[in-house]
């Protein structure tokens, strides 16, 4: 039909001017203009006193460029930073990795980049337009913005746009990579702690401090760092990419268990400098891997033999009793976490290990598991040769990140279980699940945050105790948990029967039916509240202080307004926390608007 | 030999009895359509053969095991049974061919490679290899019954069952699923379909048989159920849909 049609395309809206739009959108009649003054009167004058108040004279915004180190890793000492640059390296590194495998190569058309940069460049005009060039200090008018100043940045904003716009006119259907654009803004980013300058707080050799404070570039220590670091992260973008383009599809396995790995070697080995002796490691550590291991292989190569078949059952629990003795014996922890796994091996093997190739395949990630844990473990229980003032060495923006990600990872399994127990004909489970939901989500989390510290050690066997802030995450995970899995059996409510059906109908079992077909779709319908949970849980970190640990905010509204040593920083709570805001903020929001390209690509599948 | 046996089959909803004691089988390679009105009892009879629906008495046999509460022998039985839905059922977070490959795969322990190359081998068959790497929601409904179709068929079953597959369709794309269900036909798969096409009845049935209210009314021919059927209950049903 469309052969003897030349094809129509959809005409193009054209811009009928100012003044129209003016008309149209705001002015549309009589009450529509009233109100629209009246905002924009608002808007300005709401701007202006925002504005002001950043940049009056009586803010001591040095509060914060001095402590920023205070900020990200509290009391660590200085000698050590390698640690914390090597932590975030890899981190920002794997960041890079999983973003260049999982690049969609998406383009944009210049013309729409273009009218994103035109909005963006006008917002920032439009707030050097409205800057107060006076603010009152204690009554007086004391000039802030010189007129100069706002010309001056006028003139550039005015420019850009030209350029833009230059742009948009000459190519505007030529596309470009989004994640190069990406890259463009983050070198800009890196580029600029290069150059602007800030205020700081300096101090004469006989340790005055010089007045009035220096403009140094943001971060002098840093700015090296950084580059590296960013260095870094291009390159693994490029490996990614690579890797993506030579198909190895098996990367994206690797790239998981690296993100779930990768925080547990910074926590026992990077960040906490463990104090192992290395006979400990000769002597223990390597036989009992290797023991383990040839045990592990040894399971999986006889348990799928015809002789042993019918004895599979009688294996796996003599292999749960034997563990259950093992955990109240007074042996090395490592060997009671090892004989719960060989239970865990004993009990998937036949299933897993069908055939050859999935038998080898399992021996070899069984070999690695053991090695990484009992790697993991030695690290983790040694003493830590970082001494900090304090009870613990993380602080900071450390220990909110590590709090929040440790509480969602940990949460998310038992969520789901949580939530399939809940939904489970067996009435044992049913009840004991929503037994638990319903006491942990009607407790507050402060109380259960005094409850981990104060009387989760009134519950435990002598001599078991738990460090401050693995009870932190501990009891952040299972508060969060409860949240998940009413919101993942909210999901699970919404497969239709039919779905059900058809997966009994295909032959597939219990499990099969839940990991392939129900958990994939019911997990799907709930991203939206799933990261709501998890944007809240980010924000709740900050809670901790509760039980006395230091955390970004804790740092920002009671440490350093009550700093009096050195600089003096007393009373300075307005910048510090308007900082901590702005902080939480960046990261809230560009998680927010990740995961609504997540939810965008998930979606293909949809109806 | 019959592939598949009941005997005195009865179900409750609660208080309501849907089936009132069905007895029937079916022979290997056999065609046999039921017709009736809906709430007779013709869809839950048929979801009882692969225990998506519990008979709480009466026996069914199929494929000489008999249909118990023992998990092990509800999941020999249900590879051995394809069923196709009226509402399609596919899954929508998996592309066309996974979700053809999918059952093999975990339930027969095929590989990928093979189990996609039979997948494409079905897609042929039903008419649709183009659609391989598509999701069911961008699929007219024609294409995702027959798509539903080539599921079924992909665990290699000794019976196929149909509950009403026709019915949630455009009239314009009855046709297309027909020709794949009468192609199978011919084949010689043993068939049970629950439908109120009776072109299809009259062209392709071994067998046709009425329920009403929970009760098999008439079994018979197709030609004979047609042109010359036994109970009044079959000649008013005949007279309201032809």
């Amino acid at each position: 039909m469309q052969d003897n049609k030349t094809l129509e395309s959809p005409p193009e809206i054209q811009f009928a001017g100012v003044s129209r739009w003016l008309k149209e959108n705001l002015f549309s009649s009589l009450s529509s203009s009233i109100l629209s003054l009246l905002s924009v009167a608002a808007v300005v004058s709401i701007f202006r006193a925002i504005i002001g108040f950043f940049i009056s004279p009586e803010r001591e915004w040095t509060a914060v460029t001095y402590n920023l180190q205070l900020y990200m890793v509290q009391a660590y000492p200085e000698s050590d930073f390698i640690r914390v640059w090597i932590t975030v390296g890899l981190l920002i590194s794997l960041l890079g990795l999983s973003w260049g495998f999982n690049s969609l190569k998406e383009k944009v058309v210049i013309k729409e980049w273009c009218d994103g940069l035109l909005k963006g460049i006008s917002s920032f005009l439009f707030i050097i337009l409205i800057a107060p060039t006076n603010v009152d200090v204690e009554g007086t008018s004391v000039e802030v913005f010189k007129n100069n100043t706002r010309y001056i940045c006028l003139a550039v904003g005015i420019g850009l746009i030209f350029a833009v716009y230059l742009l948009r006119k000459t190519s505007p259907k030529t596309e470009i990579i989004r994640d190069r654009i990406s890259f463009l803004y983050l070198s800009l980013l890196v580029g600029s702690i290069w150059i602007i300058k800030v205020p700081t707080v300096t101090f004469t050799s006989s340790n005055e401090r010089v007045d009035p404070d220096p403009f140094l570039p943001l971060a002098n220590t840093t700015t090296i760092p950084w580059t590296i670091i960013f260095g870094c992260m291009i390159f693994a973008y490029l490996i990614g990419t690579f890797l993506k383009a030579k198909g190895k599809n098996s990367m994206s396995r690797l790239i998981l268990s690296s993100w779930v790995l990768a925080p547990l070697v910074i926590v026992s080995w990077i960040y906490r400098k463990p104090d192992f002796g290395m006979s400990n490691i000769l002597t223990l550590d390597i036989p009992i891997a290797v023991a383990f291991s040839v045990l592990g292989i040894l399971a999986i190569r006889t348990l799928n033999k015809e002789k042993i078949v019918p004895y599979q059952r009688y294996i796996t629990y003599g292999m749960l009793a034997l563990t259950v003795v093992i955990f109240f014996l007074p042996v090395l922890r490592q060997l009671k976490i090892l004989f719960f796994i060989t239970w865990l091996l004993v009990s998937v093997a036949p299933t897993i290990a069908n055939s050859k190739e999935s038998a080898k395949n399992l021996s070899i990630v069984w070999s690695v598991t053991v090695f990484i844990l009992i790697l993991l473990m030695r690290g983790a229980s040694s003493e830590s040769l970082i001494v900090v003032p304090g009870s613990s060495i993380y602080g900071g923006f450390t220990l909110t990140w590590l709090i929040a990600f440790f509480g969602i990872a940990i949460s998310f399994p038992f969520g789901v279980i949580l939530a399939l127990g809940r939904t489970s004909k067996l009435p044992v489970i049913r009840i004991m699940c929503t037994a638990v939901i319903e006491l942990v989500r009607s407790v507050p989390f402060i109380t259960w945050l005094f409850f981990g510290s104060v009387m989760l050690t009134l519950f435990l066997p002598k001599g078991v105790e738990f460090d401050e802030v693995l009870r932190a995450i501990v009891v952040t995970a299972i508060f969060s948990s409860a949240y998940l899995a009413e919101n993942v059996r909210g999901g699970l409510q919404s497969i239709s029967n039919g779905q059900f059906e058809a997966a009994d109908a295909v032959g597939l079992s219990t499990l099969q039916r839940i990991t392939l077909i129900i958990m994939p779709q019911a997990l799907r319908a709930v991203i939206p509240p799933i990261v709501s949970q998890v944007i809240s849980l980010f924000k709740d970190t900050s809670l901790v202080a509760i039980v006395g640990l230091f955390d970004l905010l804790y740092i920002g509204s009671k440490v350093i307004p009550n700093q009096s040593q050195g600089a003096n920083f007393l009373g300075t709570i307005q910048e510090n926390i308007l900082f901590c805001a702005i902080f939480y903020w960046i990261f809230t929001y560009s998680f927010a608007r990740r995961s609504m390209k997540i939810e965008k690509r998930l979606g293909l599948g949809e109806r | 030999m019959s592939i598949i046996k009941s005997v005195d089959v009865k179900k409750w909803y609660g208080d309501f009895q849907a089936l009132k004691g069905i007895s029937m089988d079916v022979a290997e390679g056999e065609v046999l359509v039921i017709a009736g009105p809906s709430g007779s009892g013709k869809s839950t009879f048929i979801r009882c053969i692969n225990r998506l629906e519990q008979h709480q008495d009466g026996q069914i046999f199929v494929d000489g095991i008999e249909l118990t509460n023992d998990l092990k022998n509800i999941e020999a039985i249900r590879s051995e049974v394809g069923m196709v839905f009226q509402s399609f059922n596919l899954f929508p977070h998996l592309t066309v061919l996974q979700n053809i490959t999918l059952a093999p795969i975990w339930v027969r322990k095929k590989s990928k490679t093979e189990a996609e190359e039979k997948a494409m081998e079905l897609l042929e068959r039903v008419g649709i290899p183009e659609q391989a790497e598509k999701f069911p929601g961008q699929l007219s409904g024609g294409q995702q019954q027959r798509v539903a179709i080539a599921r079924a068929l992909a665990m290699e079953p000794k019976i196929m069952l149909f509950d009403e597959p026709t019915s949630a369709l455009d009239p314009e794309m009855i046709k297309e699923v027909l020709d794949v269900m009468k192609e199978l036909a011919k084949s010689g798969m043993t068939m049970i379909v629950v439908t109120h096409e009776m072109g299809f009845a009259k062209e392709v049935a071994d067998r046709v048989m009425l329920f009403d209210d929970g009760q098999l009314v008439e079994e018979n021919t197709p030609d004979e159920f047609f042109n010359n059927p036994k109970s009044d209950r079959t000649k008013l049903f005949l007279s309201q849909i032809l």
